[in-house]
Order: structure tokens, then C-alpha cells, then sequence
């Protein structure tokens, strides 16, 4: 089953009299548990696809519908509740709540949710041990390294429950181990838990792990192969 | 509380500053409480000084009293309204005063007086000036006893038991004169008073103005201030039909009450300018702390928080600081108010001498403080609402935010 339908998306911004094309009418689909990568250079339009998915950012033209549901027309707030509800975000520079720890930053969302409060530590806790965090809960992002932050980041976007966790070069601040460490745990969630995956990357060797890679040129989708477990 | 939690970290997140910005409410409090406390307390002085002496919680007078002061402006029959008067109100003091513009004299000099005519014994239960006596004694039934002040006896030459002459023209009559001996030298520090006002029995001064029994104002003075109107009303009741006026202490001191609200609104007027420099410094505070944590709020924004609740938790801020803040303001102001309302503050040094003037009253030099519970809870509740609203325009900012934008903030 599709649970991201994205047709004819443009995205143009005016710089002075300059008109950019950051992307030019892009087309794809992503089924449910599909774990894929979006490849291309820096400026090819990863991240402003990624926004556009998300609800941050409204196309200039062009169809985003997730689990069937367009975007287009959404108000700000019914955006905010799709993010906070189907949509799960990870930031390439992890992006946590530094005056919480890692228990509270991954319990927030379920907060945010009203989820009741015995069942929001059950399932904090829950994740943060899936994503091999069990024992560091009580640590402040200050106290952790930087692919632990990750991994809360990953935890915190999965703990809602969302359709679609979106990844914006989670491993671009981590080194090659690390990130591919957390690559593995986001394949292993997606393998035993279904959670869907759309990341960005320009790491060759992050590609390798994806089971479908989209490659973005120019705002354009240049190529989508699918790939064998 | 989620959003409560958070605000008290991000708070404690720049300790500092926010204590600071804390502090300066805290002291903004302490002084506004200060101030009202002060001003309650010199006001309460300065009403019931005047009260005692220049009028009554409740006075009755002839019509036109009020502006002209013309001594033919009499109650007739004063006498007998003072004791219906005190049948009526018998928790009250009711006396009569007779008020006489004319010459004293001594072997030595001669100086204008205005001469007061009071009954020895209620005036002396509600006057400060049995107190303000210098030299001798209060008076009493003698009907020759006469009270002056200091630098009246200095122009005189006069002291204790000398020999003064009062000479009047009064009513249209011929000029009638009374001796009277000095009973005692008062010394109420307001030059006006104590070189021009004397005092004598009732008694006398009917007899120099020619009628017997008459008054140019009966005053009444009570326990509780705040009874006076009912109990003007009571007496218009009583007094119904008789071509007199009947006027509380405000409407008989127009000027005092007028010096008292012009005198609390500049307190005002201060305390605004001091509560908005504060309001301000919250402004900057919370707008530095919302600039600092873009990014972060955009990360809040992003992963589903709406809008409103960005805005909700930097207001939740705002109101932490505004508790903390006041709380500190309230005991910053019991520690600077206490020793005010205890021992009163000696601003004898700065008028040079034991009473002082204010507003036309004549006070003692030293001011005490009183409570006033309910301007103080004003002030705490501004304080608080006040500080809370200072985080609005901060919440706002960080509400609008969009969240590519604050994502990218560096």
C-alpha cells in the first residue's frame, strides 16, 4: 500500500530576480516498510523534497498525499498534528531538547500526543532500548556522543508510532562507523518493526544498506532502482 | 505540565540571566511595595491630623461656610445641636469651634490672631496638640485661659501666666476685648500655626462674638474613618429641615483630599515608569532567550508541536519568572516595609524640627507606614500579570516562526 504519493512536485524560490528550480516535477511513490534512499549531490533537491513531505514547506505546484491525504489545503495547525501523529523526523545534526534527557526527549512526542503517562514511559522506554540505548536514559544530550544523540533522534521519531519516518543525512555528522551503525539500526527497525524509511544521503556507502535508491539531479528524479534485501 | 517543566529548564538553562531578570522584578516589587505601604501610612497621619484639627470626620456648618468663612455664618443654636448630636452618636466625640479673626496684644507688641473658641475637654481628646505643648497646660473650664503658639509668645514677650488682650470687631458691633491669661506655649513646627492660631475656651469666644450658644461648626470625630459618610448621612437625618450643611471630611478638606490624590498619582506615575523599565527587561530576557533557541523551536515546530503550544510554553516562561520574581518582591517588600510600619521613618533632620507640614496638616516629623492590603495585592497581582503579559510578544515571535527557517538558524 502507498502511504506517500508525490506527483508533478515543484519547488522555485526567488533569489533577487533569480528564479531557482529547486525541484522540477518530481514523481514517486513509497509503499508501506519501504526503507529508501534518496541520492544526489548537494543543491540536487534531497532536503527540499524531504520539507516538502513533511509539511515544513508548501510546493509551488504539485501533489503530496500521505496515506492518501494531500497536504495542499492543510491549515498550519492539521500539519503540525500530521507531523506530530504519521510523520517522524530525524535531523542530520540530531537536534534534541538539550534541557532534556534522552528518556524525557523521546517521551516528548508521546507528551505532545496525550499519550497517558504509564504508557508513555512503557513505550519510551521500550524504544529507547530498541535503539540500543537501554541504561543511558537519564542522560542529557550534553552527555551523550554523537551517534547516541542519533540513535535518540531515530528514537524519538519512531516512539509516535508515525507512517513515515523522514531522515535528512542522519550519518552526515557522524564518522563512517558510527554512521553506518546507525544505518544498520534504522534497516533493523525497518526490518522487524515496519517502519518506513525516506532518508537523504551522498554517502555511496550509506546507499548500500537501502533497498531503494531514488536519485535526485538537478530537482529531477534521474533514477529509482529497487534493490534485493 | 509538560510545558511547565520545560519552561523552568529553559529558565535554569541561562541561570544567570534569569535570576537577574528575576531580581530586577523582585526589586521593582519591594519598592512599589515599599511606597504603598509609606504612602498608606503618612496619608492615614496626614487625614486624621486634619481631621482633629481643622475639621471632623463629619462637620455642620451654615451654608456658605464652606467658601466664604465669614464669621456671621453661624449655627445658632450649635449648643444644642452638639448634645443632640452626642445622644445620637454616643461612640463618637462631638465639639463645637468657634472661629475669630481680630488683635492680641501684650505690654510688648501686638500681632494678628485668629482665635479658635473649642471646648477644652473634647478638643483635647482629639487634638495632637495637647502634646505639642511646650510650656504650661491644656486648657480647661478657666474662661480666661488662652493657648498660643511659640513664636506667637516670642513676638509677644509672653510666657506662662503673663497677661495678653484680645481686641475684635464682631458681627457689626462695636470692638469688644477680653483679657485672657497664657495658659500654654504649643510648638506644632508649622510656622503658619504657631505664630497666628490661638486658642480659649468656647465659652469666651460666644461671648465676644455676642451670641450666646452659637458655633461656626460642630465636628464630629470617630473611632473608623471609613464610617464617614454613613455617618454624615446620619446626621443629615438628624438635622433634617434645618437650613444647614452637612459634609464629610473630604468634601470639608477639598484640599487635603485634592493634595492626597495629586500626591499618590505622581506615586503612581513613578511606580508605572519603574513597572514598565522592568516590563522591558523581561522583553529583552525572553526575546534573547527565543533568538538563542530558534533552531530548537524549530525542531518543536517540526516534529508536531503547534503553534499555539510554542507560544503556550515561552508564556509558561514568562509567568515561572513572574512568580519567582514576585515572590522575592513580596519579601524584598515586608523586610523594607516592617521597620517603616514598626518605628516609622525620622524625617526630622530633613524638616528640622519634630512636625511638619504636609497638605495643610500638621503631622510629627516621623512617618509610619501602614498596610494597605488591598493596593498591595494590586500591585502583586500587576506584578505578576504584568510580567506574564511582557512574554506575549516573545511568545509570538517564537509561535510565527517558520520551522525551515528557525531549522537553519545558526
Amino acid at each position: 500500500m502507498s502511504i506517500l504519493s508525490v506527483r508533478a512536485l515543484s519547488r522555485t524560490y526567488h533569489q533577487g530576480t533569480q528564479t531557482i528550480r529547486a525541484l522540477d516535477g518530481v514523481d514517486f511513490n513509497v509503499d508501506a516498510g519501504e526503507f529508501t534512499a534518496l541520492m544526489g549531490p548537494s543543491g540536487s533537491g534531497k532536503t527540499t523534497l524531504l520539507n516538502l513531505i513533511g509539511g515544513l514547506d508548501r510546493p509551488t505546484s504539485g501533489v503530496v498525499e500521505v496515506e492518501g491525504r494531500p497536504l495542499r489545503g492543510l491549515s498550519p495547525g492539521a500539519l503540525s498534528d500530521l507531523r506530530l501523529h504519521r510523520i517522524g523526523f530525524v535531523f542530520q545534526s540530531y537536534n534534541l531538547i538539550p534541557v532534556l534527557s534522552a528518556y524525557e526527549n523521546t517521551e516528548f512526542v508521546l507528551a505532545l500526543q496525550g499519550v497517558p503517562a504509564a504508557e508513555r514511559r512503557e513505550r519510551a522506554m521500550r524504544t529507547l532500548a530498541a535503539v540500543g540505548l537501554a541504561g543511558m536514559e537519564g542522560r542529557r544530550p550534553s552527555e551523550l556522543s554523537g551517534g547516541q544523540q542519533q540513535r535518540v533522534a531515530v528514537a524519538r521519531a519512531i516512539a509516535g508510532d508515525p507512517a513515515l519516518v523522514l531522515a535528512d543525512e542522519p550519518t552526515a555528522n557522524l564518522d563512517s562507523h558510527t554512521g553506518a551503525e546507525l544505518i544498520e539500526l534504522m534497516a533493523r527497525l525497518n526490518a522487524d518493526q515496519g517502519v518506513t524509511f525516506v532518508f537523504s544521503t551522498h554517502d555511496p556507502k550509506v546507499q548500500e544498506a537501502a533497498r531503494r535508491v531514488v536519485r535526485l539531479v538537478d530537482g529531477r528524479i534521474d533514477g529509482d532502482e529497487q534493490r534485493a534485501p | 505540565m509538560l510545558h511547565l517543566s520545560l519552561a523552568l529548564r529553559n529558565l535554569r538553562r541561562n541561570l544567570r540571566r534569569s535570576l537577574l531578570t528575576a531580581a530586577a522584578v523582585a526589586v521593582g516589587l519591594s519598592l512599589m511595595l515599599f511606597t504603598v505601604t509609606f504612602q498608606h501610612g503618612s496619608y492615614d497621619m496626614m487625614i486624621r491630623s486634619a481631621i482633629s484639627a481643622m475639621a471632623g470626620h463629619v462637620v455642620v456648618q451654615a451654608p456658605g461656610w464652606q467658601q466664604e468663612r465669614d464669621e456671621a455664618l453661624l449655627v445658632r443654636d450649635a449648643d444644642a445641636i452638639q448634645r443632640d448630636l452626642q445622644r445620637a452618636l454616643p461612640d463618637a466625640i462631638v465639639i463645637e469651634r468657634v472661629f475669630l479673626e481680630g488683635l492680641l496684644t501684650s505690654t510688648q507688641g501686638s500681632v494678628g490672631v485668629s482665635l479658635e473658641g473649642v471646648d477644652p475637654e473634647g478638643e483635647g481628646a482629639v487634638q495632637d496638640l495637647p502634646e505639642q505643648l511646650i510650656a504650661g497646660e491644656w486648657l480647661d473650664e478657666d474662661p480666661r485661659g488662652l493657648l498660643i503658639g511659640a513664636e506667637m509668645a516670642e513676638t509677644l514677650q509672653v510666657e506662662v501666666g503673663d497677661k495678653v488682650v484680645y481686641m475684635g470687631q464682631h458681627l457689626g458691633h462695636e470692638v469688644s476685648s477680653q483679657m485672657f491669661r497664657v495658659r500654654g506655649v504649643f510648638k506644632t513646627g508649622a510656622a503658619e500655626l504657631d505664630a497666628f492660631i490661638a486658642m480659649a475656651p468656647l465659652s469666651a469666644t460666644q461671648e465676644l462674638l455676642g451670641v450666646p450658644g452659637a458655633a461656626h461648626q460642630i465636628s464630629v470625630h470617630l473611632d473608623d474613618a471609613r464610617l464617614s459618610i454613613h455617618t454624615a448621612d446620619q446626621v443629615r437625618g438628624l438635622l433634617a429641615g434645618r437650613d444647614l450643611e452637612v459634609l464629610y471630611w473630604r468634601e470639608a478638606l477639598p484640599e487635603l483630599y485634592a493634595f492626597i490624590q495629586l500626591d499618590r498619582s505622581g506615586g503612581d506615575l513613578m511606580l508605572a515608569v519603574i513597572g514598565l523599565i522592568i516590563t522591558l527587561g523581561v522583553v529583552n530576557t525572553m526575546l534573547m532567550s527565543v533568538l538563542e533557541r530558534t533552531r530548537e523551536l524549530g525542531v518543536l515546530l517540526s516534529i508536531g508541536m503547534r503553534r499555539e503550544r510554542v507560544g503556550w510554553m515561552i508564556v509558561q516562561e514568562g509567568f515561572a519568572l513572574a512568580l519567582i520574581g514576585t515572590a522575592g518582591g513580596v519579601l524584598g517588600g515586608l523586610v523594607l516595609s516592617w521597620p517603616v510600619v514598626t518605628w516609622g521613618l525620622d524625617l526630622g533632620g530633613a524638616v528640622g524640627g519634630e512636625s511638619m507640614e504636609m497638605g495643610g496638616a500638621v503631622m510629627s516629623s516621623v512617618l509610619k507606614g501602614s498596610w494597605d492590603p488591598t493596593r498591595s495585592a494590586i500591585y502583586v497581582l500587576a506584578s505578576v500579570l504584568i510580567t506574564t503579559a511582557a512574554s506575549f510578544y516573545p511568545a509570538i515571535r517564537a509561535a510565527l516562526l517558520h520551522p525551515i527557517d528557525a531549522l537553519r538558524h545558526s
